[in-house]
């Protein structure tokens, strides 16, 4: 690897790895949640559902 | 139905009315907008701006000489007009690593009574072509090397 | 709220997404990984500029990312202005956080050219890097006014107009640098007359154009799966609030 590079150069560098992965990152916690939640909540529903019909 | 069509004539209405009132600002911005004078924008003006305004143009090759060690004079060209320029680089700074000659810069400062342009800062151009060194060497070998016109 | 049934389509989104993502997500990796080898390894200094115009290989790219993505922003806000399409709102919605990260990159990345080589971070009077500025402001506005609506309807067509209206900064920043005379170079790549710049430069440069293509589709899917989902979430909680 070319480490004589200026500081500016890796710095650039640095700028893309922080900004695009937390973006990235941040969506993906997103989703993971959503999902989770969703499944929890539709899991009650049935289960709410099968109690009813058993009624 | 109805509704979406109006909706439709509402968008396409509104971005007509848009480009329209963006086409009159930029005719009216006009000059306003440029972010440096050329040597013959000065030369078409009665006197010169007595502000700070920003001067560019191409240094002209073998215009660049040094008074002493911090002092630098050149001159910047637009083709048709030269202005001169003096830069005291102990007060104010370096030029920029790609400042050269045959190649843009932008001198900010103001305009001397001698007719010489004294710049607090000097700032360095790149034109639109990118190559490697090998490449530039050759295109000079074979005189196709093209100063690049300041835009 | 005037409903989820409205919400005609979102489980073939979803169908579709699942399959497209782990592609665009492995096309991501490889193609960064060439990109930034080319950029930082396999591609030669520039005569004048030396190695500082390996920033190139990121500041154009996200550049170019920063307009087309507020682009496809706004046709989508006009898709869903048009058409109450609340998918092609949530589209819109999901763009706007991803341009904003493209544009800041730019911007950032473009000062860290400036400084070694015009001999200045930022200038206030150059009409390309002031329009550049304005576009990031836009994204901002945009995001807010997403947030300062309750009802999403009101939202999606406040932020819509502010999107649809925004446009016009899109051939001003494209334009400026051949309308005015600017600090910032003319352009390289689409211009009239081809390219001007070296094949060996050119192509890496369009391998990164190609990763941050295959990140933003990536990004942009797992965005709008979540943001459906969190409908779901929330249609189902007013469900159980219901029973």
């Amino acid at each position: 690897m070319h480490w004589e590079y200026a500081s500016y150069i890796w710095s650039a560098y640095a700028a893309a790895a922080v900004i695009l992965p937390a973006v990235a990152v941040v969506s993906i916690v997103r989703l993971r949640r959503a999902l989770r939640l969703q499944a929890a909540l539709e899991a009650q529903v049935d289960n709410l559902r099968g109690g009813a019909d058993e009624a | 139905m109805k509704r979406k069509t109006q909706r439709m004539i509402f968008v396409g209405a509104g971005l007509a009315i848009l480009a329209i009132a963006g086409a009159l600002a930029f005719f009216a911005m006009g000059d306003n907008v440029r972010f440096f004078y050329s040597p013959g924008d000065l030369r078409k003006m009665t006197s010169p701006p007595d502000v700070s305004f920003h001067l560019g143009g191409l240094v002209k090759p073998g215009s660049v000489h040094k008074d002493n060690e911090m002092v630098m004079r050149f001159v910047l060209t637009d083709g048709a007009s030269d202005v001169p320029v003096v830069f005291d680089q102990t007060a104010h700074g370096l030029v920029p690593d790609l400042f050269a000659e045959g190649q843009g810069a932008v001198a900010e400062g103001r305009m001397g009574a001698d007719g010489t342009f004294v710049a607090t800062r000097v700032l360095a151009k790149h034109d639109e072509k990118y190559m490697p060194p090998e490449v530039a060497d050759a295109l000079k070998r074979s005189g196709e090397w093209q100063r690049g016109a300041p835009q | 709220m005037s409903g989820w049934h409205r919400f005609a389509n979102p489980t073939r989104f979803s169908r579709l997404s699942a399959r497209i993502l782990p592609w665009a997500l492995a096309l991501t990796i490889v193609l960064f990984a060439a990109g930034l080898y080319l950029a930082l390894v396999g591609s030669p200094p520039d005569a004048r500029q030396k190695d500082t115009v390996r920033i190139m290989y990121i500041h154009v790219p996200a550049a170019w990312m920063a307009l087309s993505t507020y682009v496809l922003m706004a046709i989508f806000s006009g898709m869903g202005f048009i058409w109450k399409h609340p998918l092609a709102d949530i589209a819109a919605k999901n763009c706007a956080p991803v341009g904003a990260g493209f544009t800041l990159l730019a911007l950032i990345t473009g000062a860290l050219w400036g400084a070694p080589m015009w001999g200045t971070w930022w200038e206030w009077g150059d009409a390309r890097l002031t329009s550049f500025l304005i576009l990031f402001f836009l994204y901002l506005g945009y995001i807010a006014l997403w947030q300062v609506f309750e009802d999403p309807e009101k939202a999606a067509r406040a932020a819509a107009i502010l999107a649809l209206v925004g446009l016009i900064n899109i051939p001003v920043i494209h334009f400026s640098v051949q309308w005015w005379n600017t600090l910032h170079q003319p352009a390289s790549v689409f211009r009239r007359g081809g390219p001007t710049i070296d094949p060996a430069m050119l192509w890496p440069l369009f391998i990164m154009l190609a990763a941050f293509e295959a990140y933003f589709v990536s990004v942009l899917l797992l965005r709008i799966r979540a943001e459906v989902a969190e409908w779901r979430v929330r249609a189902l909680q007013m469900m159980q609030a219901e029973a």
